[in-house]
């Protein structure tokens, strides 16, 4: 509810959550005393004669996060305060082809590194999140890898060992959504589509402000949906002409070929279609066209309330989100249909991961389920609007 | 505890009450006897109070359910989308509650059969829970955490517009070309069986199951379903062809839901067992080695004809009458 930046007077707390003046004085009491909330300022006064007394705020310093995102050529670490606030970030890049305990080690190190650098940046340190490139199974420890070669390895296993601090493995399309819901754009939807687009494509979908899993935790691994059975064959499913493999890095990069272009990245093909080059904008304008098709269908199932597109295409191309709303609003999808880019840019796996151990620390007794906390935080926004 | 389900068909209206899950005796009225295409918003609600009058003249009534197809507004008020132009911008049920005097519900027809199956069918227990409807057109629901899935725009579970063909693709009046609900639907499949192996439907992008009259439809479906049990290789890849369409669908609702169950409703599903064995071979076949991610079952829904009827029942009593749905699914 204190989220952020936002300061309430305990009256205002007690009204919103339903509790007793005396009990909410009694949490706040305690959660001074953690040091997790502190008083701000003034009581915003008027509140029907009441008692003044200070504000309550989210302490920035009473806590912090790490988060960590990994690739096979790279790894970033970064630090949140309490408020959400990016105190830290270090990055480091290599050459791909290393093994995935090479790449856990350097993590490993980098955040010793980052600790010992910013003691006092992170303190009351609770955690480190890693987002993963990949899935997960088992009870969600243990990783499976197939795109990059990488078989099972308990990374979060090795890094409490190594660190000796608690760590939570996601995957980092789930992580990227966990970071627009709690850190992003504060007019999200409870229900939103996260959509990642890199060299793979996954989704995190958020229903009533959770991760959503499904029955048996594949739920949103929408990669993998058939869109063209004469499709190339994808490695990770097997399958041919999965979503991923029309719509990823290398789909653009062979539309470009096929419209007659050689040998580019999908950034160069992303840049010659900027310059008016004939066949990146035909690539461009097929992949788009897949993206779209791919979208409606995921769309159809659940109708989330807002799509985010993520992952490195959400970088490169700015005007993609308006570019799919006006395609989809043309096949029949509804026209409130709201499509919007990440606000993350590309660390938001790591910062997702970092939002998820802030999420667990505000799950834990004696704070109230943080989803009645954010039902109360719209009451309290919009006065009148709940019950 | 009566409730009345009603269910709004292509050509008739048929309604029935519900009491404790059970469906008592149906009664039916045809639109019109002319079976012409288009059905006046008026013909259309007095049919209905009709029928509730003579079920009224039979048992105490409680709520009313109303199932029908189309897009209605979010909040289940009014008729926005419907190939009966005339019906779009009304609001049903709350004209049939004026006039009877009692409260009343409307409701998505895939999202009714998708309830009766969570209540009382083959997705009893079982959430999250999708059903698909091949009925004239393709549709279907989702449950989550117990309830009927919306979405934001009430358009969760509108499965017929999951892009199944992405070169050529047949035009649907959705504005979007290689829909599910061109290539399955009950419709599109008896027309295609009907057109015969050297019929043009689906060879021309763009061109549409032929309209069947609605005694013609019937004939069809039998003879397509005595084809299937012979063996007749027409009626055989048919279905097979329909059935690699459905797996697609399914693969996108397993990718994003994950249901342990999906069920498969609507006029097609009395198919029965050729129909779903064909699905899941397709299944199968697209699954490749990521089998162990498409472990969903499928299963033919178990109420067929008066799905609508029950769901929407069940759905009035839910909404109107704070029913508990746990009642109805206590064995």
């Amino acid at each position: 509810m204190l989220r952020r930046g936002r300061s309430y007077s305990r009256a205002q707390i007690s009204r919103a959550l339903k509790l007793t003046r005396s009990t909410v004085s009694a949490i706040a009491a305690d959660l001074i005393q953690q040091g997790l909330v502190v008083e701000v300022g003034t009581a915003t006064v008027g509140d029907r004669g009441g008692r003044p007394g200070a504000n309550l705020a989210l302490n920035p310093r009473g806590a912090s996060f790490l988060g960590a995102e990994f690739s096979d050529d790279h790894v970033t670490v970064l630090g949140l305060a309490l408020d959400g606030t990016e105190v830290v970030r270090s990055r480091e890049e290599f050459n791909p082809g290393r093994s995935l305990e090479w790449i856990i080690q350097q993590l490993s190190r980098m955040v010793v590194q980052v600790r010992t650098e910013n003691e006092a940046g992170l303190p009351s340190l609770r955690g480190l999140g890693i987002s993963v490139p990949g899935m997960l199974h088992g009870d969600g420890r243990v990783t499976w890898l197939p795109g990059l070669h990488w078989q099972e390895f308990d990374i979060a296993g090795y890094l409490e060992q190594e660190l000796d601090i608690p760590v939570i493995i996601e995957n980092d399309a789930n992580a990227s959504a966990m970071a627009e819901l709690l850190f992003g754009r504060e007019d999200i939807p409870g229900d939103f589509l996260y959509l990642l687009l890199d060299s793979g494509v996954g989704s995190g979908i958020v229903v009533d402000r959770s991760l959503y899993r499904g029955a048996d935790g594949s739920g949103g691994e929408v990669g993998h949906i058939r869109l063209d059975p004469t499709g190339p064959r994808c490695r990770h499913c097997g399958g041919s002409g999965c979503f991923e493999m029309m719509v990823n890095a290398e789909a653009l990069v062979r539309y470009f070929r096929q419209a007659g272009g050689s040998g580019a990245t999908a950034e160069q093909v992303v840049r010659f279609a900027r310059e008016g080059n004939e066949a990146a904008a035909i690539a461009l304008d097929r992949w788009t066209w897949w993206l779209s098709r791919g979208l409606a269908s995921l769309i159809y199932v659940l109708n989330p309330g807002q799509v985010v597109l993520g992952g490195a295409f959400a970088g490169l191309l700015p005007d993609l989100s308006e570019e799919l709303s006006t395609r989809l609003k043309a096949e029949g999808l509804p026209q409130t249909l709201d499509i919007r880019t990440s606000s993350f840019g590309e660390a938001g796996g790591a910062v997702g991961a970092a939002a998820l151990v802030y999420q667990r620390m505000f799950r834990t007794p004696p704070l109230t389920d943080s989803d009645v906390l954010h039902q109360v935080e719209r009451d309290i926004s919009h006065p009148g609007a709940g019950s | 505890l009566n409730v009345i389900g009603v269910d709004i068909g292509g050509t008739n209206v048929r309604a029935g009450p519900v009491a404790g899950g059970h469906l008592g005796d149906v009664v039916r009225r045809f639109h019109d006897g002319t079976g012409s295409d288009k059905v006046p918003y008026q013909t259309l609600l007095d049919g209905v109070l009709s029928l509730i009058g003579e079920l009224r003249g039979r048992v105490v009534c409680e709520a009313i359910g109303i199932s029908v197809s189309g897009i209605l507004s979010l909040d289940r008020s009014t008729i926005i989308s419907n190939s009966q132009t005339d019906w779009v911008g009304r609001a049903l049920a709350q004209d049939v509650a004026a006039i009877t005097g009692l409260p009343a519900a409307m409701e998505n027809d895939g999202n009714c059969a998708t309830w009766a199956e969570y209540v009382s069918g083959v997705g009893r227990g079982v959430d999250p829970f999708a059903l698909m409807t091949l009925g004239t057109g393709v549709g279907g629901g989702v449950v989550v955490g117990g309830r009927l899935a919306l979405g934001s725009d009430g358009f969760a579970g509108e499965f017929g517009h999951i892009c199944v063909e992405t070169r050529a693709g047949l035009e649907c009046p959705c504005g979007a070309s290689g829909c599910l609900e061109q290539y399955a639907s009950g419709r599109a499949i008896v027309g295609r069986y009907s057109s015969g192996p050297n019929g043009r439907f689906r060879e021309t992008p763009g061109s549409r199951p032929p309209a069947l009259s609605p005694g013609e439809g019937r004939t069809v479906e039998v003879r397509l379903a005595r084809g299937l049990e012979s063996g007749e290789p027409w009626a055989a890849r048919v279905i097979e062809d329909a059935a690699a369409k459905i797996a697609i669908g399914v693969s996108a609702i397993v990718r994003v839901l994950d249901p342990p169950i999906i069920g498969i409703g609507g006029g097609a599903a009395d198919l029965g067992a050729p129909l779903l064995t064909a699905i899941r071979q397709a299944v199968e076949n697209y699954a490749g080695i990521d089998a162990r991610r498409l472990r969903v079952q499928l299963r033919l829904a178990r109420h067929r004809e008066y799905a609508g009827i029950v769901g929407s029942a069940l759905l009035a009593a839910e909404r109107l009458l704070d029913h508990c749905p746990s009642e109805d699914r206590s064995p």
